[in-house]
Order: C-alpha cells, then structure tokens, then sequence
C-alpha cells in the first residue's frame, strides 16, 4: 500500500460538534437539461411537492413556500439554472406516513426505487457489498459522526439490504483509530451474522472507493456504499422519499472550531456563511471537499449538493513553486501508480492531490 | 492551483538531513586525516587542518556558486546563507571533499569544484552526475600529475596487514571522510529512515556488487581482495551519498532497481581495470542512463 498519513494542522480544531441549519431563506433546486417542470412561477408549494420529473426522476421541494423565480447558481463548480423557492418555514403538506417494513421489499423494486430518488449508480447484482464509514479527506468527520449516532439503524439497514439483494459478503469498514466506534460497533455487530467490521488503518485516501475497494476485495464486483447512502436508502424504504438534508463539515483554520452541519440539500453556502459560524480572518479560502482533492469556490452563490461533503475555510499555502528535485516521491506515492510529471497512467488518476502534497518542491501537479 | 494542505518535507529538510547524515563521516575523516598524522608528527598545522579545510571550502563554494549565477547571471536576489539549506551545491561541494583523496592539492580541488558547480549551473545538465564528474577530473589530474594515490603519509609509508575490523573503524583506504564503515552504518540507518531517499539504490547495487566480487574472490580464493574490493576506495560511500542522487538517478521503482544493478555491475567490470575509479565511473555512467530506464520502464 502506498498510501500514507497526513500531517495534521493543529490550528485545525476538531471538537465534532453538530449543528442545524435547517431553515434557509431560500432553496435553489437546479433544473436538469429536458426535465418537466411541474411548478410556476408564484407556486405556494409544499414540502415534498414535486418540482419536476425526468424519465424515472422526480425531484421533490425540501421545504415549504413560494416560487418566486429562477437564478443561475453554481452546482458542483458547473453554472445551472435553478428554481428559486422563498422558505415560509413552515413546513406545509408534512405527511406522517406509517413506517414500512424495510425488509419486505423486492430486489427489483428496491433497484427502482433507488434509482428514482438518488444519485446511487451501483450495479445491484454483485454479491458483495462494502459500507464504507470512513471519511474522504483529513478533518472530514461526517461519515464518522452518523455511524456513532445512528449506529443501529445502520447495521439494520444493512441487515435489510443484505436480504434484499441477497448479498454473500457484506464489509463495513471503519478506521482503526476511529475509537469510539470501534468500540460501539464491535458491542452491536454480534446480533448482525451477516455483516463483518473491517477495520482499515488511517492512510490517506482510504476513503475513496475504488481505493478502499481494492484494498478488500482487489478486482471483484462490489456495491459500494457509504453510511450516509445507507441512512438515505432507509428514509427512501420507510417513507417513500429521500433524505432532503445533508451532514456537511465546516473546517479550515480560519474558524475557531469544526462542526458537523446538518443543513437542507439546495441551501446557498452564502447563506450558511453568512449566518452559522464566525471566521476568524478576512483573508480566507473556501475550499470544498477537502484540503487535498478539493476544488475552491468561485462564488458564493453555490448551493449544497449530494456531492458536497465539506467546505473549509482556510489559507493558501505561499510557498513557492521550485524545480522538479526528481526525488519520485509523486510517483511512489500515487495510489494508482499514475506519473503526473510525464502523464503516465494519468487517465487512471483519482485527484486525490497526494502528488502535490508530498512534492517538496511544492509542484502543483495535478489540474494544471 | 492553489495549495491548502503541505507535508513537513521542504527541500530545506532534505538539505540539513543530508548534511547531518554525513556529519559524523566529517568528523572521524577529520580525526584520520588530519588529528592522527598531526599527533604522529607526520604533518604540520596546516596539514592537521587539511581535511576541515576542504570540507569548508566544499561547503562555501557549494554556497558560492549558486549565489553568483542567481544574483549576477539571472539576477534573482537571494541571501548568501540561503543557499546553505535550499540548494544541493554545499551536500555536492561536501560530499566532493569527502571523495577526493587526502593528497589532493588545495587548488585543484577548488579549480574543479567552482568551474564544474559553475557550467552545471549554467548549462542546466541535470542528468550528468555532477559530483563523479568533479571527482573523476580531480582523479585524472593528479594521474597526469604522476601523484594519485588515497593512502595517507602515516598508510603510504607503513605495510599493514587489514583485519575485517579494520575496514570496519575506517583503516582501509579511501576518500578523505570515507572509509569508517561503521559510522557509514549509522548515515545509511539516518539516510533510509527518509522517505525521500532512494534506498534502492544503494541497496541494490551493494547487493550486485557483492554478488559479483564474492563470486569473484571465492574463485580466486582470496578473502583479502573480497574484503578490500568492498571496503576501500569509497565504493560503498559513493552509493550511498553519490549514486542516490535525486536528479541524476531513475525515480521509478523498477527504474531504481535496474540503475542499481547497472551500476553494480559496471562498478565490478571497472574494478578490474580502475579500481580507485571503480564507484564514481558507474555512477557517472549509470547517471547518463537515468532518464533513458525511466523512460522504458514507464513504456
């Protein structure tokens, strides 16, 4: 393995803590190319109105209120058309439907209903599943954070997922410094036969897939899917819709501390900066999805997506680009053996950005 | 791109472990050549001082040199004393000094090592290297001169008979700073303990090397020569400080092994013929190859 560990920052507080920000002012949901549009603008809408449909598709409001037009916001660094919905906090239209029996469901409707309603493009046939709880990037803590609180409902999923799509081995995986989870996992996995606690050490980037995939099971066909996918999946098979919110981490050395944010998927980060934590310096960075392989922001008026798993507010290293030392310590490095110096195997390249960080000369290598 | 995140090694850190790691071969050359023959009446004051010298004058110059092509020839303006931890020219000017033999005249070794450091830097040749190329002409001039030898006055005018022991506290012949295979252990134990360095190098080579000449002693059922062949004229120094190198050697794993078994094996063919050139030529010549095998292995 050529993975390794990770300097830590110790201006980088991690105190775990969770915070709410549940009630934005405004939800933007971006509008996919081709998609029916089933609202208007000046729509009262409510929670769970279905916004527009593609194909299988829905996409359903993750709060309640009113239409009040369209705004080009950025989703996953791409600029996309968004409709604008003004929150009444209310929540209208919340229905309390009866918990279903998770396990109850078939293979070809779970496949269904997991397409509909998720972004999950794992082929369900495999016979081998890993649920990975280990984080991407260094201070990123949510993954961590949902398996210590809702560790039952997660290995029950499992559990039901297991049957569903009558898997033969099921890993989850966990750090092996991950202390307190270690600990509560290793007390509840004895009622769960069918499920293995794999622990993995804390190397950067064991937490990708294709990474961690190969690690445990080499080339074979493998469900991947992380906890937060699993709580998803749940909400999905009890109440008939997806999970509207999301746990992000907010880090960086530029705040005073680190928090879990459960925040509504749609949110602008202008919003959230604007109102939950207080930063330090007026020079800062905003990186999102971490200090290694993350992308910074170009503006403010990005929303929170499925895929946004962290936003850091931090410095820029300053120091300057030297000459290559030929030292091959980029190349030794490489978690799929890729050469960024000469684009060898690049086309296999993952960005976890350990070539820059391990470059003494400070080459940024990859993304150029 | 931006960067937000750094590891802790700085090619300042590279620098320093470098020259620490070759702190204590400094000291016991210094106390071979220089402390011992002065305490055995052998030589003067100056003579006593002779191998501190060279090691300053090395380090000086590797600071020098740079200094003069950043500030008069690219007109970049840096500090003088910068240049002592973010440039590789005081190691190589150390390691040089270390290499050279101890009857190597004072103005030679300073001719060669400023106009050598000089046009490297100017003609930017990465792949030659620059410390086997600066010890070979050294080696050449005094051959003209009629006057190579490594052997000390105090060595040069006793026979001894070497026991294995010998070679192991530093009394086998060799550049000035080294021939003390245990404190060459201890740079090894610092150096491979890096994860920057290129263990495989030395590793694999010395492996090649052995191989070959123990074949080749045991055939000839001479211990002595084994011995000898391994353990004086710097061969093991020059892999592990020389043949390491990080701009002049491969960076593939694969690329490493084979330049390693190159430069074993050229080393042997060398010893045949040169012996006191036997580890710097392969090196030289493994260098000219570098780019070429990671060039195939990445193929």
């Amino acid at each position: 393995m050529r993975l390794i560990k990770i300097d830590k920052d110790e201006n980088i507080k991690c105190n775990k803590e969770i915070k709410n920000y549940l009630d934005p002012d405004y939800i933007y949901v971006p509008i996919e190319d081709d998609a029916n549009i089933l609202v208007r603008n000046h729509d009262e809408i409510n929670l769970d109105t279905i916004l527009w449909k593609k194909e299988n598709k829905e996409i359903l409001s993750s709060v309640s209120g009113k239409i009040v037009g369209l705004k080009n916001m950025y989703v996953n660094e791409k600029l996309k058309k968004c409709i604008i919905i003004e929150n009444n906090y209310r929540e209208d239209g919340v229905i309390k439907k009866s918990k279903r029996k998770i396990d109850s469901i078939t293979k070809e409707d779970f496949i269904h209903i997991i397409n509909k309603y998720t972004n999950i493009s794992e082929d369900f046939n495999s016979n081998n599943l890993i649920v990975s709880a280990i984080d991407y990037e260094i201070y990123e803590m949510v993954l961590s954070k949902l398996t210590s609180n809702y560790a039952d409902e997660i290995l029950d999923t499992i559990d039901a997922i297991i049957k569903i799509l009558d898997i033969k081995k099921c890993l989850l995986v966990i750090k092996d410094n991950d202390s307190d989870n270690v600990i509560s996992l290793l007390n509840l996995i004895g009622t769960y036969p069918n499920i293995n606690l794999k622990l993995m050490p804390d190397l950067y980037p064991i937490g990708n897939k294709s990474i961690l995939t190969r690690e445990l099971v080499g080339k074979e066909k493998t469900i991947f899917l992380d906890v937060s996918d699993i709580l998803n999946i749940l909400n999905i098979l009890r109440k008939g819709k997806p999970l509207n919110y999301k746990y992000i981490t907010i880090s960086g050395n530029k705040l005073n501390k680190t928090v879990v944010l459960k925040v509504k998927l749609g949110t602008s980060i202008q919003e959230i900066i604007d109102n939950t934590f207080k930063i330090t310096d007026d020079d800062y960075h905003l990186v999102v999805n971490g200090l290694l392989s993350g992308y910074e922001l170009n503006s403010l008026d990005t929303i929170i997506t499925e895929e946004i798993r962290s936003i850091f507010i931090t410095n820029v290293i300053t120091d300057k680009e030297t000459k290559c030392l030929n030292c091959g310590l980029c190349v030794k490095h490489c978690p799929v053996g890729a050469n960024p110096r000469t684009g060898y195997k690049m086309d296999k390249c993952i960005k976890c950005g350990l070539c820059r960080y391990v470059c003494p000369a400070n080459r940024r290598w990859v993304n150029e | 791109m931006n960067k937000y995140i750094d590891s802790k090694l700085t090619i300042k850190k590279i620098n320093i472990t470098n020259l620490l790691a070759l702190l204590p071969l400094l000291i016991s050359g210094f106390y071979k050549n220089g402390i011992k023959l002065y305490a055995l009446g052998l030589v003067n004051i100056l003579g006593l001082f002779k191998p501190l010298i060279f090691d300053v004058l090395g380090l000086f110059l590797g600071i020098l040199v740079p200094f003069i092509v950043d500030n008069f020839i690219k007109h970049k303006k840096r500090k003088f004393l910068s240049y002592l931890t973010m440039s590789h020219y005081p190691f190589y000017g150390l390691i040089l000094a270390s290499i050279i033999s101890i009857n190597t005249p004072i103005h030679i070794f300073l001719l060669v090592l400023f106009i050598c450091s000089l046009l490297s830097l100017i003609l930017k040749k990465s792949n030659v290297n620059i410390v086997c190329l600066m010890a070979l002409l050294i080696i050449l001039i005094m051959n003209l001169k009629g006057s190579f030898s490594f052997l000390n006055i105090y060595e040069s005018t006793n026979n001894f008979h070497l026991t294995p022991l010998d070679y192991f506290i530093g009394k086998g012949s060799g550049g000035i700073n080294t021939t003390n295979i245990i404190l060459l252990l201890i740079s090894i134990i610092i150096l491979f303990s890096q994860d920057y360095y290129k263990k495989e190098i030395p590793l694999y080579a010395f492996i090649t090397y052995l191989t070959l000449i123990l074949g080749y002693g045991l055939f000839r059922n001479d211990i002595i020569l084994i011995l000898d062949s391994l353990f004086s004229n710097s061969i093991l120094f020059s892999y592990v400080f020389i043949a390491s190198d990080m701009q002049t050697s491969p960076y593939t794993k694969l690329g490493k092994i084979i330049y390693a078994i190159l430069i074993g094996i050229i080393t042997f063919i060398l010893y045949m013929y040169y012996p006191e050139l036997a580890g710097i030529g392969a090196i030289l010549i493994g260098s000219l190859c570098a780019k070429t095998i990671d060039k195939i292995v990445e193929r």
